[in-house]
C-alpha cells in the first residue's frame, strides 16, 4: 500500500527538480515594488544605531544617482520596477500577513535590522544580491531598507 | 544650506524600497476546471435555490421535476446527477440511503453561502470516493467584520413566499454568522398539467444554519458549522397522464455538521487541518388510497455518513507544495416500506473507506501544474488507486493552455448493496478524464476559454432485469466542448457560454438521457450607481428522454426560457428587486411528463443593517 505513496514522492520530487530547472524568474503581476528615496527615519536610525545624521528629511536629487529616474517627494514612490529592482513578496508572507523593515547592508549582505520574518529577509538579501549582480545596486549605496507592506484590510 | 550638504555627505546614506503586495487567501489550484460563484452573484440573482445559480454554468444541466421543492438533479457534463459530490462546509451531503446515493437540490436555498465551487470531471486524488462526475463544493458564510443583521422577503407566483434572516460578524478572535429561512410555494402539478394532471404539488422549507469560528492568530483556525433543513412537499406518482396524486406526501429533514481545526507548523510552512464531519437524512414519503390510484405507500429512509479528514500542506517555497489527504469515512443507513400492506425491511447496513492521497502541486507565472496519487481502502472490496496530473502554461499574450488527466470512483450505494434488489459483489464504479482548455485575457474587459473534455465511465451500476438485482454492466463515454467569454463593457457585463455535448452508452449504442447535445445561457447585466438590470436565456437542445408511462424513448424537443429582474438600493438596509422568470410563458419539459413554470413574477426586499 505505501509502494504507490513512495512512488509518488519521488516523481514529485523529479518533477520538482524538471520544473525548477525551466521556470524562469519573472516578476509577479500582483507585487508592486516602488521605491522611496528618501532619508532614514529617526526611527530607524535609532534602531540601527547611526545616529550621525541630523536632518532627517532631506530629499535625495536625481544627481546623486544619475543612471535612475529623476526621484520624487516621499509622497510619490517611484514604481521599483523602473530601477528594476525585482523584490519578491513571499506567497506565505502574503498569506500569513508578515509584515516588516529589512535593512541590508551591501557590502556583506548582512541583515542590519530584521522584519521579524526570515522569508522577508531571506526575500529582501536575494533582491540586493540580484541587484548586484546586474549592476542595479552598486556598493557605494551602504544599505539598502526593505519595507514589505500588504494592500488592503487585514479582515479575514 | 551650504551645512545641511555637508551633513548629507556625511551620513552613511540608507535608500528605502517598498515593496507591496496584495495579502493572498488560500485558493484552489490553477490547472482544476472549477466554476466559481462568489456570494456578489448569488446576492445580484437573488435565485430561489442553488440548483437555479448552477442552470448559467457551462456543462452542468440542472432538471426538476415540476414546480420548486421537487427532486432537482444536477448533470456534470454528462456524467449521472448521482455522480455528482455534494460538499456543504466539508461534509458530505449526497443522501446515502438514496437509490444511487445522489443529492436531492430541491431544499438547497442560496441563502448564507459564501461561495459555490464547481469542479467538472472526476476528482477522486482531491475528494475520495464519490466524485465520478464531478464536485459542488459549498461554502457557507463565516462572520466578517462588524456585527452585521441581514434580512430577505420575497413573494411571487404560485403563491410563493420566502423570508430569511441572519447575524454575522466577528468580536475579537470570534467570528459568527447564523441564519433563518422559511418558504412555501402552492406551486403546480408535477405531473404536466398538459396530461391532464390538475392538483399543485407544494412545497414548505425551513432551514437554520451557523457557523462560529475561533481565529486566535493567523497561524490557527478552528471553525464549527451547523446546518438543518426541513422540507415537505407534495408530489406526483410519476410523470405524465395520471400521474396526479393528490395525497401523496414527501418530508425529508437533514442534518451537517463539522468541526475543522487549522494550525501551522514549522514556520506556517506546514499547515495540518483536521476534521470531522456528520450528516444525517432522514426522509419517508406517505401516499394513502384516494380516487385516482388505491396504492397505498409508506416508507421511511434513515441515513448517517461520519467522516474524519486530515490535511496537510507543504510549502517547498513559492513555486512548490506538496499536500496529504487523509480520509475515513462510514456510512449507515436503513429503510422501512410498506407498498399495499406489504412490508419489506432493510436492516441497518454499513460500509466504511479509509484512504490517502499525495499532490504535488506547480505553480509559477509561466509553468503550472500538478501530478497527484490516492489510495483507498473501501470496506467491501479490495484497495482503489486514483491518479492525476495536469500541466499548463502561461503564454504572454495573456493565454493560458493547460492539460490534465483524472481519474474517480464511486462505492455502490447501500440500497444497490444490500436492498431487496441488491448484490453484496458489487464493485467500485470508475471514471477516467481527459481535459484541454485553453483561456485568452485581453485586458480587463475581455476573457474567452475554451475546454475539450473526455470522460469515461466503466464498472457502472446498472438494473439488471434478467438476474433481478444491479450488476457492474454499463460503461459509457461522453465528451465536448465548451466555451464561455466574458465581456465587461462598463455598465454593462455579458456573459455567453455555450456546451457541445456528447454521450454514448457502450451497451445500447444510444446518447445518455436528459442531456442535451447542444446548450447555451446568456447573461446580460446593465448597472449605472444603485440601479441593476439583468436579461438571461437558458437554451437546450433535443435531448433523448423515457416517455414516464410506455417507457419508451422519446426526444424530448429544444427550448429556450428567457428571465429579466431588476433591482434598485435605496439604502444599504433596503433593496428591492423583482424578477419575471419565463419572460415569454414558452411551454417546455426538462423532464417527460412533467411541468415547469410558466410566466412568474416574483418581488421583494432585501438589506444589511
Amino acid at each position: 500500500m505505501n509502494r504507490p505513496l513512495a512512488l509518488c514522492l519521488l516523481l514529485s520530487i523529479a518533477a520538482h527538480l524538471l520544473l525548477s530547472v525551466s521556470y524562469g524568474q519573472r516578476p509577479e503581476e500582483q507585487v508592486l515594488v516602488s521605491v522611496e528615496l528618501r532619508e532614514q527615519s529617526p526611527e530607524s536610525r535609532k534602531q540601527t544605531g547611526n545616529l550621525n545624521h541630523p536632518g532627517s528629511r532631506i530629499p535625495l536629487t536625481a544627481s546623486r544617482i544619475p543612471d535612475r529616474p529623476l526621484a520624487a517627494p516621499e509622497s510619490a514612490p517611484v514604481l521599483g520596477s523602473a530601477l528594476g529592482l525585482a523584490t519578491n513578496y513571499p506567497k506565505l508572507s502574503r498569506i500569513l500577513r508578515e509584515e516588516g523593515e529589512v535593512l541590508i547592508r551591501l557590502s556583506d549582505l548582512a541583515v542590519l535590522q530584521s522584519s521579524g520574518h526570515p522569508r522577508l529577509d531571506e526575500s529582501a538579501r536575494a533582491s540586493v544580491r540580484e541587484g548586484l549582480d546586474k549592476g542595479i545596486l552598486k556598493p557605494g549605496d551602504t544599505q539598502i531598507r526593505f519595507i514589505f507592506k500588504l494592500r488592503g484590510t487585514l479582515d479575514r | 544650506m551650504f551645512l545641511l550638504l555637508f551633513f548629507h555627505l556625511l551620513t552613511a546614506h540608507a535608500e528605502t524600497v517598498i515593496v507591496e503586495a496584495t495579502p493572498l487567501e488560500e485558493s484552489v489550484e490553477a490547472s482544476r476546471s472549477v466554476e466559481i460563484i462568489t456570494s456578489q452573484d448569488l446576492k445580484r440573482k437573488a435565485p430561489a435555490t442553488v440548483a437555479d445559480v448552477l442552470r448559467d454554468v457551462p456543462g452542468i444541466d440542472v432538471v426538476r421535476q415540476g414546480p420548486v421543492g421537487q427532486v432537482t438533479s444536477v448533470y456534470i457534463r454528462g456524467a449521472r446527477s448521482e455522480d455528482t459530490l455534494v460538499l456543504i462546509d466539508g461534509v458530505d451531503a449526497n443522501d446515502v440511503m438514496s437509490p444511487a446515493g445522489g443529492f436531492d437540490f430541491s431544499a438547497l436555498s442560496a441563502v448564507n453561502i459564501e461561495r459555490i465551487e464547481v469542479y467538472r470531471g472526476p476528482q477522486s486524488v482531491r475528494f475520495g470516493g464519490g466524485a465520478l462526475g464531478g464536485v459542488i463544493n459549498i461554502v457557507t458564510k463565516e462572520g466578517k467584520g462588524p456585527f452585521t443583521a441581514s434580512y430577505f422577503a420575497e413573494g411571487g407566483s404560485y403563491d410563493s413566499q420566502k423570508a430569511a434572516a441572519g447575524v454575522s460578524g466577528r468580536a475579537g478572535a470570534f467570528s459568527y454568522s447564523a441564519a433563518l429561512e422559511g418558504s412555501q410555494t402552492a406551486g403546480f402539478s408535477s405531473a404536466n398539467k398538459s396530461d391532464g394532471n390538475t392538483e399543485p404539488d407544494g412545497t414548505k422549507i425551513g432551514s437554520a444554519s451557523t457557523k462560529v469560528g475561533w481565529h486566535p492568530d493567523l497561524l490557527s483556525n478552528v471553525t464549527a458549522s451547523f446546518r438543518y433543513s426541513d422540507a415537505q412537499m407534495d408530489i406526483d406518482r410519476h410523470g405524465g397522464v395520471n400521474g396526479d396524486d393528490p395525497n401523496y406526501t414527501s418530508h425529508s429533514r437533514q442534518i451537517l455538521t463539522g468541526v475543522q481545526g487549522d494550525h501551522r507548523f514549522l514556520d506556517g510552512r506546514l499547515k495540518s487541518t483536521l476534521g470531522i464531519f456528520y450528516e444525517e437524512v432522514s426522509r419517508a414519503d406517505n401516499n394513502y388510497a384516494d380516487t385516482l390510484s388505491s396504492d397505498t405507500l409508506f416508507d421511511s429512509f434513515l441515513s448517517e455518513t461520519q467522516k474524519v479528514t486530515s490535511d496537510h500542506e507543504y510549502t517547498l517555497d513559492d513555486h512548490n507544495l506538496l499536500r496529504l489527504n487523509l480520509l475515513w469515512r462510514e456510512e449507515t443507513g436503513g429503510a422501512v416500506e410498506t407498498f399495499n400492506g406489504a412490508t419489506t425491511r432493510f436492516a441497518r447496513q454499513k460500509q466504511s473507506v479509509g484512504g490517502e492521497g499525495l499532490t504535488y502541486i506547480y505553480d509559477s507565472e509561466a509553468w503550472f501544474g500538478d501530478a497527484g496519487v490516492r489510495e483507498d481502502e473501501p470496506s467491501i472490496t479490495g484497495t482503489i488507486t486514483n491518479g492525476r496530473a495536469a500541466l499548463g502554461y502561461h503564454l504572454s499574450t495573456g493565454t493560458r493552455v493547460s492539460a490534465t488527466y483524472g481519474t474517480g470512483y464511486k462505492m455502490p450505494s447501500l440500497y444497490q448493496l444490500y436492498s431487496s434488489f441488491g448484490n453484496p459483489s458489487l464493485h467500485g464504479e470508475f471514471s477516467d478524464t481527459w481535459e484541454l482548455t485553453a483561456e485568452q485575457h485581453i485586458g480587463s474587459a475581455f476573457n474567452m476559454s475554451l475546454a475539450y473534455f473526455k470522460n469515461r465511465y466503466r464498472n457502472m451500476i446498472d438494473f439488471d432485469s434478467a438476474a433481478n438485482h444491479f450488476l457492474n454492466v454499463a460503461s459509457a463515454v461522453a465528451d465536448g466542448v465548451e466555451l464561455q467569454t466574458s465581456a465587461k463593457l462598463d455598465p454593462i457585463v455579458i456573459d455567453v457560454n455555450y456546451t457541445y455535448l456528447r454521450t454514448l452508452d457502450n451497451t445500447t449504442g444510444l446518447s445518455l438521457l436528459r442531456r442535451p447535445q447542444n446548450s447555451a445561457n446568456l447573461n446580460v447585466r446593465y448597472q449605472i450607481a444603485k440601479f441593476e438590470v439583468y436579461a438571461q436565456a437558458h437554451y437546450k437542445g433535443d435531448r433523448a428522454d423515457t416517455d414516464p408511462v410506455t417507457f419508451s424513448r422519446t426526444t424530448a424537443a429544444a427550448y429556450s426560457v428567457f428571465n429579466i429582474g431588476a433591482s434598485y438600493e435605496f439604502i444599504s438596509a433596503l433593496k428591492f428587486h423583482a424578477r419575471v422568470e419565463n419572460f415569454f410563458g414558452q411551454k417546455y419539459e426538462e423532464v417527460a411528463g412533467y411541468g415547469t413554470p410558466g410566466l412568474s413574477v416574483y418581488a421583494g426586499l432585501s438589506g444589511e443593517l
